[in-house]
Order: structure tokens, then C-alpha cells, then sequence
């Protein structure tokens, strides 16, 4: 029991760091750079993806192996799983806009665009290809949403913090994020090179 | 009142209706695809694995798909399948060494790295290794395909550890150089090959050498 | 109509390209940009992807309920990326063992679902798959310039060919992941210090 805890914490805490989904595989980097300017609205956009994230790559787990592995269906794993992503997104959104007003307002609208987000999907398809166990993809999911959200909110604080400041012509928005990505990102390699996950 | 819960209803399940019918229509299209290529795949994925276990012997394979098959059949012998067991011996190109192929999986990036490892019947030691399927990174984790990445596994004996950064030990045959950046992989190639070791030693009795007094007279 | 058609593939080249002025659907292909033969390839299926959904959405757009929009989209893109992987299985198996599991992500590539979104569902077939070819250019050219600097600098070859001597020494970095951000980021920074494009117009603009 205890080491079955401390394995599946194991891989919650690589999925979250380690092996951050954002920073060491690039995944999910359109609303990284479009939606970070601002805590309030990266904090909405991060909570929306660790409840979808959360949920959907257990789901395609299950939808996997009791579905489409034992029909011989495996070649259309791509097209369900995104079905399965852009349904839920919606499902959800219908929910909290019944429920509440303003969660809708903080985290609802950002659901429809999760549809696309390549983490989500990419997640999916890692659980698939690194072939986790039901428990071990419970891990996954939730780690990797946890780390996408952390590696958001510390661009957006980046960003904040220096949306002020003058920049050289031309490197304003865009330019400046992609460099503070990189940047991210190099911190984010050594992280891998510290611990692997068995 | 039929005539107003009728249109309501109707409203209700066109878009059912119409997501039903499309996604019928592209899962036949794309069902169709798949059913019509697979042969085709098939076929590559058996010349892919025949090439890797005679990469991994030592052989340098012909471009052609029909040489592919004839150099297998006549230098490769299946072995019946076992738990742990070896997947095939073949003769090596100068006709001297019989070749044990294990098929072995480690754990990539992004998945499974499928690969053949060869050992030495003569000498015991790694005669050397080619990849059946990986999905590492091109330019990093992919690097594990190059030449001078591969030839460096042949002699030396497993279990073997990374080779310490910046020090290159040519000479030491119980040590791997790891590709720079490629971390995982490099790792994932190490347990592969250490754990093709581990089933070799035991297998060694299975297999009888097709010239015993070769090894006896070393 | 000619000149709109041809002011809009000049947009989608130029001052409202996806990549370098939106920084949009970057993260499918940018992983994969340390070679050149693989951009190649990888962009050819951005291209073919938004091509043919494009002109399936603007085929579709009186069709489609609005409610099931979004579905039905997705579901057409899949469709498409998941013929393209099954053809290139089959047909260019060493490609498709190089490119493994990124061809399926770009399902996700924004650009694709943001085209469609803004653009296809709104105009005719033949306007949209122009859209497509031309935001697919503008997303292929600008990846393959990346590729170029990342290839030479990153591991001294180009098109897998030795170009650099022997005492050149590899800058690993570019060819790891931070080096394309950075590799990017200069891109655009002399693109946009350079051209000064004009703010993207809001049609254009899906996300």
C-alpha cells in the first residue's frame, strides 16, 4: 500500500517537474504565449486544463484498453481521444454555466479552447505510448495539469513584472516570451538530468 | 401539440443526427485507409525487424526488399519462442561466430525503444545492436541511430554504466558514451542492452554452437 | 475578387503570418525543427491538414449546427491528420518512423482550428483552401528558416549532409528544444523590427 503510494506520488511529482509536459516537451505552447500576460487570466486558463487534463487521460485510458484495444480499433486512438477531449470540454462548460455564473466567468470560458491545446491530447497519447497503468495514468493526468498550470503562472509573473520595462524594437510580446521561454526551458533540462522517473 | 414539440424536436437531434452521420463518414473513410495500407505496413514491419537483427549481427543489409528476405532465410534460424528466450542465431558475415539476437524494449521519451542486441557465441560479449522502432526525438534522442553511436557497443561486456561526461574511454569495455541532450534515451539504451545481457548468460547453454571444438580450442 | 484573393495570400505570407506575427501553432512542429528534411515534411502536413479541412469546413459551414460546431470541426481535422498518418505509414514508412508521434499532434496545431474558426466557416471553398495553401506557406517557410540556422549551427550538417568541417564544434543547445525558442525569437525580432507589419486585423485573429 505504502509503496504503491509512493510510486504513483513518485510519478505525480515528475509529471509536475521533472518531466514538466510544457517545458520539457513543448506541448500546449499557443496559450503558454497568448494567454500569459496576466495572472488573473492564466490562473482561469491552468485551472481549466488541470480539471480537463485530470479527467480526460483517465478516461481515454479506460477507452482504450476496454474499448478500442480489444476491438482491434487502435489506429483510430486519435481520432477518440480527441472526441473524447472536445466532448468533455463541452460537457463541462454546460455544467458550470448552469451552476455558477461567475466560475463560468473565471474558468468556463476558457474550456472551449482547451479543445486544441496539444497538451491535453499529448498527455493522452504519452500515458498510451509510455503504457501506464490505470493508477499510473490517475498520476500522470493530474501531475501533468499541475505543471502545465505552474509553468504558466510563472511566465505570467515574468511577464507582469516586466510589462513595463522598455524593450529593444520589435522584441515586445512575442519575441520577449519566447526568450523567457527558452530560458524556462534550459532551467527545466537540467531538471531532467537530475532525476529520471523509473 | 404535435405541431410545435415536432420542429422543437427536430432541432433538438439535428445536430445529433448530423455529427452521427459525419463521424460514420470519416470513420468508414479512414477505416478503409487503414484496412488498404495495412498489408504495405505489415510488410515494412517485417522487413524492419529483419534488417535490425541482421544490422545487430554485424551484417550490412541490401537496400532491396527481396535480397532483405533472401539474406535472412539463409543466414538467420528462428528459434522457438521462450519466455527470456533468444529470438534468433545468425551467422556473421566472415562465417566464424554464431550471433544470439535477443529482441529488447527500454523506455524512450516519447515510447518504447524496440531493438535487436547481438552477442558473440565465441566470445561472449556484445556483438552489436540496431533498432526495430523508436520514437526519440529527430536530432537528439533519434542520434542513438547513427553509425558511430551503434559501433561503439561491439566487444564490450555488460553490464555496462555511462561513461563519465567529457572523458571518453575508448578503451573501456564495460562503459557507454551517452548522447549529449538526449539523456532518456541514452539511459533508455543502457537498461535495454543490460537486460538482453542478463538473459544472455543463461540462454548460453540453449543454444549449441554449430562448431564446438572452435570454442573449446580458444 | 482577384485582388482580395491575392491580398490575402500575401497577408498570410507576410504581416499576418501565423508564426512569426501570432506565434501561433508552433508547438506541434517546433520540436521537430533541428532538421531540415523533417520540417519539410512535417510542414507538408500542416499544409495538406489545412488545405483539405479548410475546404471541407467551408463546404460543411451551411451544414454544420451550430451547437455541434466545435465537434464537428475537430472531428474533421482528425480525420485528415489520421489519413495523413496512415498514408505515410504505408507510403514513407522511414519518414513516418522519424516523426513518430508528432504527426498525430497536429490535430492540436492551433493554426488549423483557428483558420477553419475565422476563415472557412465564413467563405467559400475555393477562397478557404487558398487560406490554407497560403497560411500553410507562411507557417512552412518561416519553421524552415529555423531549421536552416538550427541545422548548420546545431549540428553542422544540412539536409543531413556534412557541411561544417571537422573543427567545427556542434552548439548542442540549438538542437536541443530552448534553442528553437531563442532561434525564434531573433527571427521575429528582426522580422517585426524590420517590416513593422501593421496590427493584425480582427478577423484574422481567431485566438
Amino acid at each position: 500500500m505504502i509503496a504503491a503510494f509512493s510510486s504513483w506520488f513518485a510519478l505525480f511529482f515528475s509529471a509536475v517537474f521533472t518531466q514538466n509536459i510544457l517545458l520539457t516537451n513543448y506541448l500546449g505552447m499557443c496559450p503558454f504565449l497568448g494567454a500569459s500576460r496576466e495572472l488573473k487570466t492564466s490562473f482561469g486558463l491552468g485551472a481549466a486544463v488541470v480539471l480537463v487534463m485530470t479527467f480526460t487521460t483517465p478516461l481515454n485510458w479506460l477507452l482504450y484498453h476496454s474499448i478500442l484495444l480489444p476491438l482491434g480499433l487502435e489506429y483510430l486512438a486519435l481520432i477518440a481521444f480527441i472526441s473524447l477531449i472536445a466532448a468533455f470540454t463541452q460537457l463541462t462548460e454546460l455544467v458550470i454555466m448552469r451552476v455558477s455564473d461567475s466560475l463560468h466567468a473565471a474558468l468556463g470560458i476558457f474550456l472551449p479552447l482547451i479543445t486544441v491545446n496539444c497538451a491535453i491530447l499529448g498527455a493522452s497519447l504519452f500515458m498510451v505510448a509510455r503504457r501506464y497503468s490505470f493508477l499510473q495514468t490517475t498520476a500522470y493526468g493530474l501531475g501533468g495539469g499541475l505543471g502545465w498550470m505552474l509553468a504558466l503562472l510563472a511566465m505570467a509573473g515574468i511577464r507582469q513584472r516586466i510589462a513595463k520595462n522598455r524593450l529593444p524594437r520589435g522584441l515586445e510580446g512575442a519575441g520577449i516570451a519566447l526568450i523567457i521561454a527558452g530560458i524556462m526551458a534550459m532551467a527545466f533540462t537540467a531538471f531532467t538530468g537530475m532525476a529520471t522517473p523509473a | 401539440m404535435p405541431s410545435s414539440t415536432s420542429p422543437n424536436l427536430r432541432q433538438r437531434l439535428a445536430p445529433v443526427l448530423f455529427l452521427a452521420l459525419l463521424t460514420a463518414a470519416f470513420l468508414s473513410l479512414v477505416t478503409a485507409a487503414h484496412l488498404a495500407s495495412r498489408p504495405i505496413v505489415e510488410q515494412s514491419r517485417l522487413r524492419y525487424l529483419q534488417r535490425a537483427v541482421l544490422e545487430a549481427a554485424g551484417w550490412s543489409v541490401p537496400p532491396r526488399a527481396d535480397e532483405l528476405a533472401d539474406l535472412f532465410a539463409s543466414r538467420a534460424r528462428l528459434l522457438p519462442e521462450e519466455p527470456d528466450g533468444p529470438f534468433a542465431v545468425v551467422q556473421d558475415p566472415q562465417g566464424r561466430d554464431d550471433r544470439v539476437v535477443f529482441l529488447e524494449e527500454g523506455r524512450g521519451l516519447w515510447g518504447p525503444i524496440r531493438a535487436a542486441v547481438a552477442f558473440s557465441s565465441l566470445e561472449g560479449s556484445l556483438a552489436g545492436i540496431a533498432w526495430i522502432a523508436h520514437n526519440e526525438t529527430p536530432g537528439l534522442g533519434a542520434r542513438i541511430e547513427e553509425p558511430e553511436f551503434r559501433r561503439q557497443f561491439r566487444g564490450k561486456r555488460p553490464p555496462l554504466k555511462l561513461a563519465p561526461l567529457g572523458r571518453p574511454d575508448a578503451g573501456d569495455r564495460s562503459t557507454m558514451q551517452a548522447i549529449t541532450g538526449a539523456t532518456i534515451s541514452s539511459q533508455a539504451v543502457l537498461e535495454l542492452i543490460n537486460r538482453a545481457a542478463s538473459r544472455f548468460k543463461p540462454s548460453l547453454e540453449h543454444v549449441a554452437p554449430t562448431e564446438p571444438d572452435m570454442i573449446l580450442s580458444l | 475578387m482577384k485582388t482580395r484573393a491575392a491580398r490575402l495570400f500575401l497577408q498570410n505570407l507576410g504581416s499576418n503570418n501565423p508564426v512569426f506575427s501570432q506565434v501561433l501553432g508552433i508547438c506541434s512542429t517546433l520540436a521537430v525543427t533541428n532538421r531540415v528534411l523533417n520540417t519539410v515534411v512535417m510542414s507538408l502536413g500542416v499544409l495538406y491538414t489545412l488545405i483539405l479541412s479548410n475546404i471541407l469546413v467551408s463546404l460543411l459551414r451551411r451544414r454544420i449546427p451550430p451547437r455541434v460546431r466545435m465537434m464537428s470541426e475537430v472531428l474533421i481535422i482528425a480525420s485528415v491528420v489520421l489519413l495523413f498518418d496512415i498514408l505515410l505509414r504505408a507510403f514513407s514508412p522511414e519518414i513516418s518512423r522519424q516523426l513518430g508521434p508528432y504527426v498525430g499532434l497536429i490535430i492540436t496545431n492551433c493554426i488549423i482550428m483557428g483558420r477553419a474558426e475565422a476563415f472557412a466557416l465564413s467563405h467559400p471553398p475555393a477562397l478557404a483552401a487558398l487560406d490554407g495553401l497560403s497560411s500553410g506557406l507562411g507557417y512552412a517557410y518561416v519553421l524552415l528558416l529555423i531549421a536552416a540556422v538550427r541545422e548548420v549551427l546545431g549540428a553542422g550538417t544540412f539536409w543531413g549532409l556534412p557541411i561544417a568541417g571537422s573543427a567545427w564544434s556542434p552548439w548542442t543547445l540549438l538542437a536541443m528544444a530552448p534553442g528553437a525558442f531563442f532561434v525564434l525569437a531573433t527571427l521575429v525580432w528582426i522580422l517585426k523590427g524590420a517590416v513593422r507589419p501593421q496590427p493584425a486585423t480582427p478577423e484574422a485573429t481567431p485566438r
